[in-house]
């Protein structure tokens, strides 16, 4: 304690702690104790929340958290926010005892041919990632790819007829994966031919934002799609869903992300701003209903720390935390340090309530719940050059949802 | 260039996420709809032309909704028999009605989808910000049809009275006066030189459609349309109409549609021959099960969202998507409507199984069953429509439940309008969440809109 009140009394220290504590208060919509805030957040006050810059000219699109090596995470980004040109794929450490003023560190980067919308690590082999890109999902060797030009995937089928824009591996049987495409359609592959996928899982009419696999269960999935309907199947049943319903008043659903702890709750996204929490016990009516984003809400992602705990991050260029336990105000943080939208998304497996988000303005945040992330020095990235694009590399989009 | 499709594709996509859409307040609502009785051609609005007709339902439309005139900034209009000469008779009939001279109008064919299709001019026209106001509509007059003279003579009685041929010339190109008679052109495809109801015969025997079922079908219409009627289910669309005199009759008021039969013969309609192919032929449509010939005029009207409210009109049913299709009129040409189902549910979001009820416009009573039945073959819907695989079941107690046009008759551009106010009236008596509407057309044309209750 005396200790604390030393430091505290550094008038760098005083200014700073007051602009947090006045951060925290706009975040959050109660009162927060002061002599709370000082013993509770005394590590943070004093330290930085990184960020990551990228490429020039690429806009963050997903981010996912190395189930193998908990402290890392799997970043992707497109160029042109992925209307055209490149994709750049991320490997980055992070740990809440970050160095403030200290770069990332980056593992490795590749660039992949089109945009990269979504990347994820295999559960059965730590160095393959599934990445969905804009002309078909790639499986990769990190070892080989990173930080080498050109790096070309070890498998790269072209059943999709869009652009594959999720990649979500199966974390209980781990011998399989799923795609997400804006052709209409969710792939299920088998991790060990990957070459073709093993099931069409078909019933949206429209793009596929989001598949997300049961925590629990290793046959059963959610997706969420802009025919403004999400969908429950069960790849034992064949390829028609066992569950659907509109969710967003017809309008689109971004994302959607199983509760890890309640095996029947989940949570999707929407056009329409908000939030939604689910039964999928009673698909007709939502379980509860979160409001405070003013835009799209893009990313929704439930904590693997606590079962009430979820984030999301949307148009509206903020990063919201919101407790479910709290009905009446969920809504416990919300980051505006984002200049664009924010698009990708997820929780710290090593960091209860650590959040990292990467957005169209070119940067990732890692940030923890209470504290203001800042802009770290830039870390050097290897150029990362794509390889050329060519017919194993094809355009996709050809007979897609909007090739009407 | 491919790439920059592409491109195009995925910010669409992208722009579509953010909501970027129709705003709520622009969206074009369908307030409510007013039509003529319909009679049988050459019946009892013999002596009223289309413009005639149009003007009578967009009259009783104003009197029912008594809409200041001032607000309509146009007037959509649809017809397959236009009058020589003056053929815009949207324009026409705000003339006739002596409506403020401002407001515009313009007229459009597209055959039996005509009345449908100036609604849906009308609807884009509001959700653009072009329009506030529209009242869209469409008629059509068999009994003022204008008979034309083949074109030789006609060209050669040109030349003539302007002097370029002699009258030797005139005769020998025309033939004799007494050849002159000009013949009451058919309801003919012009591709293939023969009627609808020729290629509706064929196309329900390509589909497997039986004649018992086209007649149960065809009674079914007129009972449903009968019911209708009892209830009181159109007093309140349908205007009565004072026609002129004319040398063929006196004027008369006509206050409901006469071509209902409010009870059913079923041995009778068994024993009718068939009206387009002998029976030995495989022909199965009969007078009975076919629309008729039909005058009238139908209108409806449109507004934004927000002038809706304004004014205090219901806002609370609209257009949520449409597809239009074509058909190779050979052998299937009134089946041009079912491809553009898949197209219609797609950009609605919807499935076949989220339509509440269908509107399916009955060219012939086989014609609707050959839709019905091709759209839940698998076999059929690859066959005849370059389909994977069928489109679905309509369940047939969901279809036309107001009875159609079997019944109530055809008045080709006014049907679309009249089925858009029935989708209205569906969406709102039900509390129905959509109303698919289908119309075929000559030229193998379809068109396909869903009508949904926001």
């Amino acid at each position: 304690m005396v200790q604390l009140h030393l430091v505290l009394f550094t008038p760098q220290n005083v200014i700073l702690s007051i602009k947090h504590y006045l951060v925290l208060s706009l975040q959050v919509d109660h009162f927060i104790d002061p002599i709370w805030f000082v013993l509770s957040h005394k590590k943070q006050v004093f330290g930085e929340m990184p960020s990551l810059p990228f490429h020039q000219g690429f806009a963050g699109q997903s981010v996912r958290c190395n189930p193998w090596i908990p402290s890392q995470f799997i970043i992707t980004a497109a160029d042109n926010f992925g209307v055209t040109g490149s994709g750049k794929v991320y490997l980055v450490e992070w740990l809440p005892d970050h160095p403030p003023n200290a770069p990332m560190k980056v593992i490795g980067c590749f660039g992949t041919s089109d945009g990269a919308f979504d990347a994820c690590f295999s559960e059965m082999d730590p160095n393959i990632i599934a990445v969905a890109c804009g002309d078909g999902v790639k499986l990769y060797n990190i070892q080989s790819a990173f930080n080498c030009d050109g790096a070309m995937p070890l498998v790269a089928p072209h059943d999709h007829q869009g652009e594959v824009v999720c990649a979500a591996w199966n974390q209980v049987s781990k011998d399989s994966f799923y795609t997400s495409s804006w052709d209409g359609t969710v792939r299920v592959w088998g991790a060990l031919q990957p070459q073709t996928a093993a099931m069409v899982l078909q019933g949206h009419m429209k793009e596929v934002y989001e598949v997300s696999p049961a925590p629990r269960d290793a046959h059963l999935l959610l997706s969420c799609s802009g025919d403004g309907f999400w969908k429950l199947w069960d790849v034992r049943k064949g390829p028609q869903a066992v569950i659907g319903a509109p969710g967003h008043n017809n309008q689109i659903i971004l994302s959607i992300d199983w509760n890890k702890y309640d095996p029947n709750c989940f949570l999707t996204g929407g056009v329409d701003q908000l939030v939604k929490l689910w039964d999928i016990r009673r698909p007709q009516q939502e379980a509860m209903v979160l409001r405070g984003h003013q835009g799209p809400v893009r990313r929704v992602r439930c904590s693997p720390h606590a079962r009430t705990q979820v984030a999301s991050s949307g148009y509206d260029y903020r990063v919201a935390m919101w407790d479910l336990g709290r009905p009446q105000r969920p809504l416990t943080h919300r980051y505006e340090q984002h200049k664009e939208f924010v698009v990708g998304l997820d929780w710290s497996l090593i960091a209860p309530g650590c959040v990292v988000s990467a957005a169209w303005d070119g940067f990732a945040f890692f940030q923890q719940a209470g504290l203001p992330p800042t802009h770290s020095p830039p870390c050097p990235l290897a150029p990362a050059l794509p390889p050329p694009r060519g017919p194993g590399n094809r355009r996709r989009g050809q007979g897609g949802p909007m090739a009407r | 260039m491919l790439s920059k499709r592409f491109s195009m594709s995925r910010l669409s996509t992208i722009a579509s996420q953010l909501g970027i859409s129709i705003p709520s307040e622009q969206r074009a609502v369908i307030v409510t709809g007013a039509r003529t009785p319909f009679t049988r051609g050459f019946g009892e609005l013999l002596a009223l032309d289309t413009i005639d007709l149009g003007a009578a339902a967009v009259k009783g439309l104003l009197e029912k909704t008594k809409l200041d005139p001032n607000l309509i900034d146009h007037v959509a209009w649809g017809g397959v028999i236009l009058r020589n000469g003056s053929p815009n008779t949207g324009r026409e009939i705000i003339v006739d009605l002596k409506l403020p001279p401002s407001i515009s109008a313009h007229t459009e064919s597209m055959a039996c989808i005509s009345g449908l299709k100036a609604v849906l001019s009308g609807v884009l026209m509001i959700e653009s910000g072009n329009a506030s106001v529209i009242v869209a509509g469409g008629s059509d007059s068999v009994s003022c049809t204008e008979v034309p003279l083949a074109r030789d003579v006609s060209q050669s009685l040109a030349l003539y009275t302007s002097g370029k041929i002699s009258a030797s010339k005139l005769l020998s190109v025309a033939g004799l006066p007494c050849s002159w008679m000009p013949q009451q052109p058919g309801v003919a495809e012009r591709s293939t030189g023969k009627t609808m109801g020729y290629h509706a015969d064929v196309m329900a025997e390509l589909c497997g459609v039986k004649r018992g079922d086209q007649d149960k079908f065809a009674m079914a219409s007129h009972a449903k349309a009968a019911a209708a009627i009892s209830q009181g289910l159109f007093d309140d669309e349908i205007v009565p109409v004072t026609t002129k005199v004319v040398p063929h009759m006196p004027s008369k008021l006509v206050k409901k549609d006469t071509l209902v039969r409010m009870t059913q013969d079923e041995k009778k309609a068994a024993t009718l021959k068939p009206a387009f192919r002998k029976a030995e032929k495989g022909g199965t449509i009969t007078a009975a099960s076919a629309s008729p010939l039909t005058d009238g005029g139908a209108a409806v009207l449109l507004m934004s969202a927000r002038r809706a409210k304004e004014l205090g009109y219901a806002a609370d049913v609209a257009i949520r998507s449409w597809a239009a299709s074509g058909i190779q009129p050979e052998p299937n040409l009134l089946l041009a409507p079912a491809l553009a189902f898949p197209t219609a549910l797609r950009r609605a979001g919807l499935t076949l199984k989220d339509i509440d009820y269908f509107e399916i416009h009955e060219a012939f009573a086989g014609q609707v069953l050959a839709t019905t039945q091709c759209l839940a073959s698998a076999e059929l819907c690859k066959k005849y429509l370059g389909l994977d695989s069928a489109v679905g079941d309509i369940p047939l107690d969901r279809v036309n439940i107001y009875g159609g046009s079997v019944s109530i008759g055809h008045p080709f551009g006014a049907t679309g309008a009249r089925i858009v106010t029935n989708a209205a009236r569906i969406l709102r008596n039900k509390q129905a969440k959509y109303v698919l509407i289908s119309i075929c057309a000559a030229g193998g044309l379809g068109m396909v809109t869903i009508v949904e209750r926001i």
